[in-house]
């Protein structure tokens, strides 16, 4: 981490700023095994019905589970519905 | 639920993505700002949904990622509209209902009355309807402010009202005053005579000459108290009128007579039943499939359902059901001791039927007589209850007695 990054950080939690805007942080939602919503994510890598692997700022999400979905796709924002049984980061 | 809506509107396309790298061409799809939906996994490939304007985009990106789709499904009002652009008159069908049921909510088609007491709903309708408010009026030539100064004016127990009209219902809400006390009009002269027969109990006399005392035995008409005072003076007799005013009690007997029967029918019900509907429209019925009830004995009901699109636009459509009931009427007997009871609440329901709120019941005994298909029922009652009433003094009478002998 640059001394660039680690000013930014101090001052984003100094000041309680959201940190997947100023840091570009991806910001993971998960309802129960239900519904898993990500913002501020790169791009789908792989997906099937079992496993979903998508690219973020902080390496590749794997999202395990059964009858996976992705509900909603937009360039912000990735929702997968199913029934998720892992998340993991790679 | 808006959003289906929505998607609905604007109309949305079904496609099977097929090629080496689906996710590529979804990413592209994603970061070019085209929305994508319920994305599926089929053994084949991906299936996703896409908006009409996003589908038209998608061609150069399953160029550019070597993938391939065909539509699966055209979902959406505009591919409705597009398949039925050529069938003119359903169309024009379809804009002739929509601009009906617009035309018909700018009438007014019910007409609610709240917190009305003595003022019937009758009244405040029929004068409604000669201010111009009907059902069927058009809703915007309602002058509102007019016809709540009018209704105030008309009606002068009404201390505060309210009119508001709401899709096709009008609403008009108020509240009585409370009722005004009665004035005793004390400048007329009068006598106090007996409304009933009876034997005075009790005379309170607040002004005028009492005519009669207690244990007196009056009949209707007599006069109780006198609103007039004859003087002798020397110039012969002076005349002064009073409006008399006092309260007299009597004592009276009532006699209730009836016959309960120890054989009556009772209605059992078949439990067949018919229903036939009737349709008003614009205040008019029209029968719809009316057959012959057939039932000997039968009793009718009768459900009135205004049709209204929620709760602010009733609309002139009333559709009745008319339920038939049979009975046969089977003959029955009753005991002595359940033709007493009888006879005992129904001689309790006449005398709060028939009997002054005010009167006092001193006693009651019923007598009963048994004969061998009923009870004879004699009760008397006797009541302690006010029997002053006012008349005035008459014109002519006043006239006679006005011109004093010379």
């Amino acid at each position: 981490m640059g001394k660039r990054e680690k000013v930014k950080r101090e001052i984003t939690e100094a000041l309680a700023l959201p940190k997947e805007i100023v840091l570009n942080l991806p910001l993971i939602t998960l309802y129960g095994n239900e519904e898993l919503n990500l913002e501020n994510y790169k791009g789908v890598v792989e997906y099937t019905d079992e496993r979903i692997r998508i690219s973020t700022s902080r390496g590749v999400l794997k999202i395990e589970g059964r009858g996976l979905l992705l509900k909603q796709v937009t360039s912000e924002n990735i929702s997968v519905t199913g029934g998720i049984m892992k998340v993991e980061f790679m | 639920m808006f959003l289906w809506l929505w998607k609905i509107l604007r109309g949305y396309v079904t496609i099977d993505v097929t090629g080496f790298t689906v996710e590529r061409f979804i990413n592209m799809a994603a970061h070019k700002g085209v929305y994508l939906w319920d994305v599926t996994y089929t053994p084949s490939g991906v299936r996703m949904n896409v908006s009409i304007e996003g589908f038209k985009r998608l061609r150069e990106y399953a160029h550019k990622t070597k993938c391939k789709f065909r539509i699966r499904r055209k979902n959406g009002l505009p591919f409705l509209f597009y398949r039925y652009r050529k069938r003119k008159i359903l169309i024009s069908g379809v804009l002739f209902s929509v601009v009906f049921i617009y035309l018909l909510s700018c009438f007014v088609w019910l007409i609610d009355i709240k917190g009305n007491d003595r003022i019937t709903r009758e009244q405040l309708l029929a004068f409604c309807a000669s201010r111009g408010l009907h059902i069927g009026t058009f809703k915007y030539k309602i002058n509102n402010k007019q016809l709540k100064t009018d209704l105030m004016n008309n009606f002068h127990n009404i201390s505060w009202l309210d009119i508001h009209i709401k899709g096709t219902r009008a609403a008009i809400q108020l509240t009585e005053t409370i009722p005004e006390p009665q004035l005793i009009d004390k400048t007329t002269p009068c006598n106090i005579i007996a409304a009933k027969d009876g034997l005075i109990t009790g005379i309170a006399t607040s002004a005028g000459k009492p005519m009669v005392k207690r244990d007196d035995v009056v009949r209707a008409g007599d006069i109780l108290v006198s609103g007039e005072f004859i003087t002798e003076s020397d110039n012969g007799s002076i005349t002064k009128r009073v409006h008399a005013y006092s309260e007299v009690w009597a004592k009276m007997y009532n006699e209730i007579n009836f016959e309960v029967s120890l054989t009556y029918d009772e209605k059992v019900y078949t439990g067949n039943k018919k229903k036939m509907f009737s349709v008003q429209l614009f205040g008019r019925n029209y029968e719809l499939f009316h057959t012959n009830v057939g039932y000997a004995d039968y009793v009718r009901s009768v459900k009135h359902t205004q049709i209204s699109f929620g709760e602010d636009y009733p609309m002139p459509i009333i559709w009745l059901t008319y339920t038939y009931r049979e009975f046969v009427p089977v003959a029955r007997t009753r005991g002595v001791d359940e033709a007493r009871d009888l006879a005992e609440k129904m001689v309790n329901a006449r005398i709060i039927r028939e009997f002054d709120f005010a009167a006092d019941i001193i006693d009651k005994s019923v007598a009963l007589q048994e004969t061998p298909d009923k009870l004879i029922v004699k009760a008397l009652i006797t009541t302690n209850e006010r029997i002053d009433k006012e008349a005035p003094i008459s014109q002519q009478a006043r006239e006679i007695t006005d011109s004093p002998e010379t």
